[in-house]
């Protein structure tokens, strides 16, 4: 009878040990399942990177993207999802200690059926053990009809990362798509803009020159006059697109009559970039050359409310002017940027320009303009330093000119120490330093029986009056003693 | 050496057992405090010691009872009791005894053992730490190996054998604390406090009044003996020995399980023997508690008593005021 017991106590806590396994298997993956997600939403972004790779390859078909989209989207995730919770269950172990324990504590037994489990273990049990395991029948009993209590898990949201990440991911597979589409769709929408104006410029050169002559001695510009010149007037060109495709459009005109030569097609043709077909236009349509001498006589100084004019009037008046401008501007533009380089570094290097004739006067001052335009954009960038000098200078007005060539002409390269002499006038403080020889002066030398003997006492000296805080210093040094001496004493007699 | 097979074979026996155990402890407690009113825990470790086998140190300042609950035990078990009053200048052979030199029957001479207080059941060594390092150790070989030997003769004690030490933690002047050998015998470290307001109450009725008490004898020798081996037989599961083990070994310093105000606190930790006592000291408990087997609760119910004692704290300790007490605690609550 009792052995039936015994088996069949035993065959319970078998039991109980099961449950309390799955019971922690289950456990464990619902507890998993908030990181298992986290890890499906990090899948989501398999999904637009095959996509943009299927994009890259040669033989693209849009049906077979928005099929590995929708398989991506739906079948990675879902795999990293499920085997991620798969590898936790089959992973996690516990011991049969562990499971019977999980029904002590729910059912309050102390350690009862884990006491159980242990002597049952023991071939011969001794009197105290078998009245143990007789007791713990009873807990057994009530543990094997007892449905355990699940954890308390946090309900399953997805979280503002996760939903981040995951509409993120989405979104962009779906443009990666669409974008696909529509470049298969609509081909040359997609098509490089460069490339198209380069196209398109090939094909008014190439009317050009199928429909007039070159003129001898008129050189279309070559590719490095092309870049000098581009670099005068990068600047306010950029500020005004509008004004520059129209300034395009009147440099298209002004082109389609003129004569060009190959040269100038291939240097046409070696330019990549729209900007430099502005500046290119630029230079067909520049001022007439005595007008410029005047505007860059007026003007000495920049101005950064000017310059901002300038920059505006500029491309006004240049876009008026378009008409007007014949290739020799062309031609003279391009040696004032080479000369006003040379000038400029010259100025750099701290000598002095050579004294010009009057043709490169007259290209100077062309050149004045460009530098002008350019060290324009310079100084609107440096800064307030600009802006107070541009106070300074003349400003005539909405048609002034900038003359001054940027603050590196005022700084001189070569260094000098300061010196400080004399004293500061009411001006501008300017002070020189020099060195002082140091004197020798003479020393009388003193004998001491030569003073004398002292006649007189030297009478009572007075004290001099001490301070308030003085007094107390002395009080507590003479205090701070009394105790130390007292202290010792009483440590001596111990 | 041979092992003993159990007495208790079947559970049957197990349960008559637990019930001779507890309805004999309940009627030791209950005669006993006839006599000492309050202090119900101090009585209970006092039992739990004599019914483990151990010894006990009762600390406390003068005029708590503490002489009073030794004779009032030695009178509930019917057992012999001796009083040993500790001075600066008591010799070993003033416990022990001596050879004297006695005239016989035919008027000769001879030499004839007399044994000391200590040669009892039931014995009050008072004011332990008065005595000089030299007659203490004497008390040594008597409470570990429970016999006296004096010269070349060597006499047994009789069983139940419990000493009953008191000190007095106020009147440290002229004192020998402890060396820790001897302390690590002692089973318990139980501290007596002053009774409460309605304690004085009683105490003044009972002792200032015409009130005579006389106590009965509720066992004996017999029953004190077969409670030891009860508690003895009692099972301890594995989850019990090895808590026991780590709080034994989370109060030796920098050990695997000890807390970092151990290994800041304590210079020397408790022994082998200590886990013994434990053991001992927790199955009672469960028996107390009508169980049949030991669990880690039982052993957090005794482990100060029996532990507080073992400790040796440092210099840091002392000076920051960390009591062993406090130190154990604070390793309970991390296990």
């Amino acid at each position: 009878m009792q052995s039936t017991k015994a088996s069949q106590t035993e065959l319970q806590l078998n039991l109980l040990a099961q449950r309390g396994a799955a019971f922690f298997r289950r456990a464990a993956v619902s507890c998993h399942r908030h990181k298992a997600m986290d890890y499906a939403c990090r899948a989501l972004w398999v999904s637009p990177l095959l996509c943009v790779l299927l994009f890259l390859l040669p033989g693209f078909s849009v049906t077979a993207a928005i099929a590995l989209l929708v398989m991506s989207l739906a079948i990675i995730p879902a795999g990293v999802y499920a085997f991620s919770l798969l590898f936790v269950g089959l992973t996690t172990k516990t011991t049969r200690k562990q499971s019977l324990a999980l029904y002590d504590n729910q059912l309050g037994f102390k350690d009862d059926l884990q006491i159980a489990d242990e002597f049952f273990q023991i071939k011969a049990p001794t009197g105290f053990e078998q009245a143990a395991l007789a007791s713990c029948r009873i807990s057994v009993e009530k543990a094997s009809n007892h449905e355990l209590v699940p954890f308390p898990v946090r309900p399953h949201s997805l979280t503002r990362r996760q939903k981040v990440f995951g509409g993120l991911s989405l979104l962009l597979s779906v443009l990666v798509v669409i974008t696909a589409m529509l470049r298969t769709e609509f081909p040359s929408v997609f098509s490089n803009p460069a490339e198209a104006d380069i196209t398109e410029f090939e094909e008014i050169v190439q009317s050009a020159l199928s429909s007039t002559s070159t003129a001898p001695g008129r050189n279309r510009l070559s590719t490095s006059e092309n870049h000098n010149a581009r670099q005068s007037q990068h600047g306010p060109d950029a500020t005004n697109p509008a004004q520059a495709e129209k300034s395009m459009e009147s440099g298209d005109a002004a082109e389609s009559g003129a004569t060009t030569g190959s040269a100038g097609a291939a240097a046409a043709k070696a330019v990549p970039e729209k900007a430099q077909k502005n500046s290119e236009l630029r230079i067909v349509t520049k001022l007439p050359p005595p007008l410029m001498a005047r505007l860059t006589s007026e003007n000495s100084q920049t101005d950064s409310g000017s310059q901002s004019d300038n920059s505006q009037a500029g491309p006004q008046q240049e876009s008026q002017q378009a008409d007007a401008n014949s290739k020799d501007e062309n031609k003279s533009a391009s040696t004032d940027s080479n000369s006003a380089q040379q000038d400029e570094q010259q100025n750099q290097a701290g000598q002095p320009p050579a004294a010009p004739s009057g043709q490169q006067q007259a290209q100077r001052n062309n050149k004045k303009q460009d530098s002008g335009k350019k060290n324009g954009q310079q100084q609107q960038s440096s800064g307030s330093q600009q802006n107070s000098n541009s106070q300074n200078s003349n400003t005539q007005g909405d048609d002034a000119q900038k003359k001054s060539r940027g603050i590196n002409q005022l700084m001189l390269a070569v260094p000098m120490e300061d010196q400080f002499i004399g004293t500061p006038g009411p001006g501008r403080e300017k002070s020189i330093t020099e060195k002082q020889p140091s004197e020798e002066k003479p020393m009388t030398e003193t004998i001491s029986a030569s003073r004398g003997q002292t006649v007189q006492s030297a009478q009572v000296q007075q004290k001099p009056a001490t301070q308030f805080w003085e007094k107390q210093m002395l009080s507590d040094f003479f205090q701070q003693q009394h105790q130390n001496s007292q202290h010792n004493e009483n440590a001596n007699d111990n | 050496m041979t092992i003993s097979a159990s007495t208790i074979s079947t559970a049957d026996h197990a349960e008559h057992s637990i019930l001779f155990f507890c309805e004999t402890f309940h009627a030791i407690k209950t005669e006993i405090g006839k006599m000492i009113v309050g202090q119900e825990a101090v009585v209970e470790g006092v039992l739990t010691a004599l019914c483990a086998g151990g010894h006990v140190l009762l600390e406390g300042v003068p005029g708590l009872g503490k002489t009073m609950l030794v004779s009032a035990i030695s009178r509930s078990v019917d057992l012999p009791f001796s009083r040993i009053q500790f001075t600066p200048d008591m010799m070993p052979a003033d416990i022990q005894g001596a050879s004297v030199l006695l005239e016989n029957e035919n008027g000769g001479h001879e030499l004839t053992f007399q044994p000391g207080p200590i040669v009892s059941n039931l014995v009050l060594a008072d004011e332990i730490n008065r005595a000089t390092p030299k007659t203490q150790s004497a008390l040594l070989e008597v409470m570990q190996e429970k016999q006296v030997t004096v010269g070349k003769r060597t006499v047994k004690l009789d069983e139940p054998f419990c000493v009953m030490a008191t000190q007095n933690p106020v009147d440290q002047e002229g004192t020998y604390p402890l060396p820790e050998a001897q302390l690590d015998r002692f089973l318990f470290k139980l501290e007596v406090g002053y009774p409460s307001e309605q304690d004085y109450h009683t105490i003044i009725d009972r002792t200032t009044s015409g009130l005579n008490i006389e106590l009965k004898p509720v066992s004996n020798r017999e029953e004190l003996i077969r409670m030891r081996t009860i508690v003895r037989d009692v099972s301890v599961s594995e989850a019990a020995k090895a808590f026991a083990i780590k709080l034994v070994m989370g109060t030796q310093p920098h050990s695997q399980y000890a807390s970092p105000s151990v290994n800041e606190f304590v210079s020397l930790g408790a022994s082998p023997r200590g886990i013994q006592s434990l053991m001992l000291a927790a199955k009672v408990v469960a028996l107390l508690d009508n169980r049949f087997e030991v669990m880690e609760q039982d052993i957090r119910k005794i482990a100060i008593p029996v532990l507080r004692h073992r400790m040796v704290l440092n210099f840091k300790a002392q000076a920051t005021g960390q009591s062993a007490d406090s130190l154990i605690k604070n390793l309970l609550s991390g296990f």
